[in-house]
């Protein structure tokens, strides 16, 4: 498990590794969560800036990755709540949304079908297919119990027909 | 793979990969992090729209064209009266100075829309405040047929642990008669009729940007929707050569436009087709600054 608080690193070191590491990862979930790429590069700069701010009192006690997850999450749920939210711009439109690959058929149907599951299911959906994440990982980020987490991927699955039982998924 | 249909995770990182092309890292990030950090970098640069708040009105505008007279019931001083906004009372000046400003438009344009017509009603420019505020009225272009609602009163966490269907919340105006919630076609006036929503899509193509604004919609009594939008331009920002700056009026007038989304809901209909589909349209105006 690699930690923010490496035994020699400065905070400037470790934010520009945090931010090679996981921006992408964080744009993805960023904009799972407000569905507007302008707005994720918000929630992202926000989040590692609140990680910034915050790294002398990371413990550790969870994975970087977790931890930056949280505070993403976190920071788009506040978004969310802002009144002015639900008026700004929406950058992507159907019609924009990329064609599906001619190598890759249904990924297209695939994607549209994720982005139109709740934003509940959405999310567990992306942190343990996606970023890979365990479900006591995708608990910690989000702030949920396990049990919670088991019945939104279960859900999902059965939404997106995910054929897969239970630890299938990848190795832990 | 027991079925065809059925999807293997793999399928899904693949989606997902290339599903989102469009987010692209920016290789710059932590260096405008560690500036904003230090306060040397502007808070963010969204190029965007207004947001949120409330207010507006009653107020009986006498258009005296030649061919019409138009009362316009539902304009900014009822609703400083009636909404939930106390700047009536915290900033009192500010109301007066709005309400001495109060003007209708010389000229308005639309996009051809076939399911609503919107129009503004009343704009205001108070100068010393450096503060802009209108209203537009939506009315469904066939009343017989959709009823119509703002977006705002659709909830948007319809899809809840222990909820899946969306609920819209209705009030009377002025929320004399409390606010009330249910399945929409059960709220509905009429549920023989479709429920129509106008979602506002904030502002495009204007002489500079907002990051903050304030927003507000509702149902009037007839049955229109009613915006209410106020725009502080201390907060405005317009690009030069790739850089924000502070927006400074610098002729008579500052254009403005409005974007908006007419959805006709169903029962059932996918959340993306909701929030993205419709038929869109904008509103282009111009604010006398003198």
């Amino acid at each position: 498990m690699e930690h923010v608080k490496g035994p020699d690193m400065q905070p400037e070191e470790r934010l520009v590794r945090l931010v090679d590491a996981y921006q992408q990862d964080l744009l993805r979930i960023s904009y799972i969560y407000l569905r507007d790429a302008a707005l994720a590069e918000d929630a992202v700069q926000e989040t590692f800036l609140k990680a910034y701010l915050k790294m002398a009192s990371f413990r550790g006690e969870s994975s970087e990755k977790t931890w930056l997850m949280r505070i993403a999450i976190n920071t788009c749920k506040d978004m969310r709540k802002n009144a002015w939210f639900r008026f700004l711009d929406r950058r992507v439109t159907p019609e924009e949304m990329p064609e599906r690959p001619a190598d890759a058929p249904g990924d297209g149907e695939l994607m549209a079908d994720i982005l139109r599951l709740p934003r509940k299911w959405k999310e567990v959906i992306l942190l343990y297919y996606f970023e890979n994440m365990s479900e006591h990982e995708i608990a910690a980020s989000l702030g949920v119990g396990v049990s919670t987490v088991s019945t939104r991927l279960s859900k999902a699955r059965k939404r997106l027909r995910v054929a897969l039982e239970e630890g299938e998924a990848h190795e832990r | 793979m027991k079925d065809k249909q059925y999807r293997r995770p793999e399928d899904i990182r693949r989606a997902i990969e290339q599903g989102t092309p469009f987010l692209t890292p920016d290789p710059l990030l932590a260096q405008r992090v560690m500036r904003r950090a230090k306060g040397e970098e502007p808070q963010m640069k969204r190029k965007l729209s207004a947001g949120a708040v409330l207010v507006i009105a009653l107020l009986i505008v006498m258009m005296t064209a030649a061919v019409a007279e138009i009362i316009i019931r539902y304009n900014q001083n009822w609703y400083f009266d009636n909404r939930f906004t106390n700047l009536k009372k915290v900033e009192p000046d500010t109301y007066q100075e709005i309400m001495d400003n109060l003007a209708v438009p010389a000229e308005q344009h639309q996009t051809r829309n076939s399911l609503v017509d919107v129009t503004v009603q009343d704009v205001a420019w108070v100068a010393d405040k450096n503060l802009m505020t209108f209203t537009v009225r939506v009315a469904p272009k066939d009343p017989e047929k959709y009823e119509l609602y703002p977006m705002m009163a659709l909830d948007t966490d319809g899809f809840d642990d222990d909820r899946e269907e969306h609920w819209l919340f209705i009030s009377s105006p002025d929320f004399s008669e409390g606010v009330k919630s249910g399945p929409p076609y059960e709220m509905m006036n009429d549920p023989g009729k479709t429920l129509l929503l106008l979602d506002c899509d904030g502002t495009v193509d204007m002489d500079f940007q907002m990051v903050f604004g304030a927003y507000d919609s509702f149902r009037a009594e007839d049955g229109t929707v009613i915006l209410y939008y106020q725009m502080d331009l201390n907060q405005a920002q317009t690009e030069e050569g790739g850089e924000l700056k502070p927006f400074a009026p610098t002729g008579d007038t500052v254009q403005v436009c409005v974007r908006y989304r007419a959805v006709e809901y169903t029962e059932g209909m996918e959340n993306y087709v909701l929030y993205h589909g419709g038929e869109p349209g904008q509103l282009s105006f111009a604010v006398n600054l003198k």
